[in-house]
C-alpha cells in the first residue's frame, strides 16, 4: 500500500468512527508540515499552524475528492494558512514583506538544529532562492514530491515547477561553489 | 565545482531515489546510472544534505490530535442513540396515555356495549369472564344477566350486560360503590398509577 492509499484507508477508518486513525494521520504528516511551514519563514506558533491545518482538513474531509493526494491537500491548506498569516502580519506591521536579509536573520534561529556546516551552507543557499523556487525545491528535496503534486500545491504547472526546481538546484550549487 | 548531468530526466528521478519513492525498475535504472555519473552522485549527496538542512521543528502531536473533531460516525451514533431514547420515551408516554383512555372509556363510555364480569354480591361469587366476543355475560347465581343488544364492535374494557333493572338491590349497591371508586377522569398527563390491564380472551383489554 502506497502512502496515498494508506491515507485514504485511514480517512475511511476515521469516517467509520475510529479516532485512532486520525492520530495516525497526524503522526504521518505533522512533522513534514511543520518543516514546510518553517521553511516558508514561519517561526512562531508552528504547533498552532499545523494544528489549524489538521482541524480544517478534518472539518472538511467530506469535500476531499482525492483529486490530489491527502498529503498534497494538507500542504495546500497549510500553505494558505501561512500566506494568510503573512498577509495579516504585513497589515499589522504596515510594512512590506520581509526582505531577504530579514528572512536570513530569522532563519538563523534554526542553525542550532542543523548539525553539520555543509548543511548550514545549503540552508543559507536555500534562503536565497525566490519564494516560489524555495517552495518547489524544499518540497522536492525534503518530501520527494513529484512535480505534479507540487504544481497542485502551489497553483502552477508541472513544467513550471520543473524549471523552478532545476533553477533552484543550479543556484544552490553556485552558492556552495562560491562559499 | 559542481556540474549538472546532461540527462535531465535522470536528474528528475534523483529526489524520488533519495526518498524511496521510485518503482523498482526506476530505482534500478538510477542505481545503474550512479555507477558511472559523478555529477548525479554529487547531486544525490546534495539532496540528502538539503533534506537535513531544512529541519522539522518538533510539534506536539498529542495536542493536535486532541484538537481534532470527533470521528463523524461515532458522533452520529451518539446523536442517533439520543434520538432513539427520545422517540422511545415519547412512544411510551403516548402508549400509557392511550391505555389510560381505553381503560377509562371501558369503564364509562363503552360500558353499556361491553361485557365483562362483575361480582355477584348476593352470592359472593365472581362473574365469569366472557370467552367470546359477543357472548352474553353470565353471572353466577342468584342473578343471571344477559346482554340482549351487544355491539358488533370488538369489545374492550369492563362492561356488564343487561338492564340495571335486572340487578338486585345488593348488586346495584355494589356496582354503584365501585363506580364511586372510579372518579378519575382522563388527564392530559399520563397516569402514573393505573389499574392493571388484563388481556381479554377476545383480544381486547380489561382493566380491573
Amino acid at each position: 500500500m502506497d502512502d496515498g492509499s494508506a491515507d485514504v484507508a485511514l480517512i475511511e477508518r476515521w469516517k467509520g468512527g475510529d479516532q485512532r486513525a486520525a492520530a495516525e494521520i497526524v503522526r504521518r504528516h505533522a512533522q513534514a508540515l511543520a518543516r514546510f511551514a518553517a521553511s516558508s519563514g514561519e517561526r512562531e506558533e508552528l504547533d498552532e499552524l499545523v494544528q489549524d491545518t489538521f482541524v480544517r482538513a478534518f472539518n472538511s474531509l467530506e469535500s476531499f475528492r482525492a483529486d490530489s493526494t491527502f498529503r498534497t491537500w494538507l500542504f495546500t491548506i497549510l500553505r494558505r494558512l501561512v500566506l494568510d498569516r503573512k498577509r495579516s502580519e504585513k497589515r499589522r506591521r504596515n510594512q512590506v514583506e520581509l526582505d531577504e536579509g530579514h528572512a536570513i536573520q530569522a532563519y538563523d534561529a534554526l542553525d542550532a538544529l542543523v548539525a553539520d556546516e555543509t548543511a548550514v551552507r545549503v540552508r543559507q543557499a536555500i534562503e536565497r532562492l525566490s519564494p516560489l523556487q524555495k517552495e518547489v525545491f524544499v518540497l522536492r528535496v525534503t518530501e520527494g514530491m513529484a512535480y505534479g503534486e507540487i504544481a497542485t500545491l502551489v497553483g502552477s504547472t508541472e513544467g513550471a515547477c520543473r524549471v523552478h526546481y532545476h533553477n533552484a538546484m543550479r543556484s544552490v550549487k553556485e552558492f556552495l561553489d562560491d562559499a | 565545482m559542481m556540474h549538472d548531468c546532461a540527462d535531465g530526466d535522470m536528474r528528475d528521478l534523483l529526489p524520488g531515489y533519495v526518498h524511496g519513492a521510485l518503482s523498482a525498475a526506476e530505482r534500478a535504472t538510477v542505481a545503474a546510472h550512479l555507477e558511472t555519473c559523478a555529477d548525479c552522485v554529487a547531486e544525490v549527496e546534495l539532496i540528502e544534505t538539503a533534506s537535513r538542512a531544512v529541519p522539522a521543528p518538533k510539534v506536539n502531536l498529542g495536542r493536535i490530535v486532541k484538537a481534532l473533531p470527533a470521528a463523524p460516525r461515532g458522533a452520529r451514533r451518539g446523536v442517533a442513540a439520543g434520538r432513539a431514547w427520545r422517540v422511545a420515551a415519547a412512544i411510551g408516554i403516548v402508549a400509557i396515555g392511550a391505555f389510560s383512555v381505553i381503560a377509562l372509556r371501558g369503564f364509562f363510555g363503552a360500558a353499556p356495549r361491553q361485557a365483562a364480569s362483575v361480582p355477584a354480591p348476593a352470592a359472593g361469587t365472581a362473574l365469569a369472564t366472557t370467552d367470546a366476543p359477543h357472548a352474553p355475560i353470565v353471572v353466577d347465581s342468584p342473578v343471571r344477566v344477559t346482554s340482549p343488544a351487544v355491539s358488533s364492535k370488538p369489545r374492550s374494557g369492563i362492561s356488564f350486560g343487561g338492564g340495571i333493572s335486572d340487578l338486585t338491590d345488593d348488586q346495584l349497591n355494589t356496582l354503584l360503590g365501585e363506580l364511586d371508586a372510579l372518579q378519575a377522569l382522563p388527564s392530559a398527563e399520563p397516569e402514573t398509577h393505573l389499574s392493571p390491564i388484563v388481556p381479554m380472551a377476545d383480544g381486547g383489554h380489561n382493566a380491573r
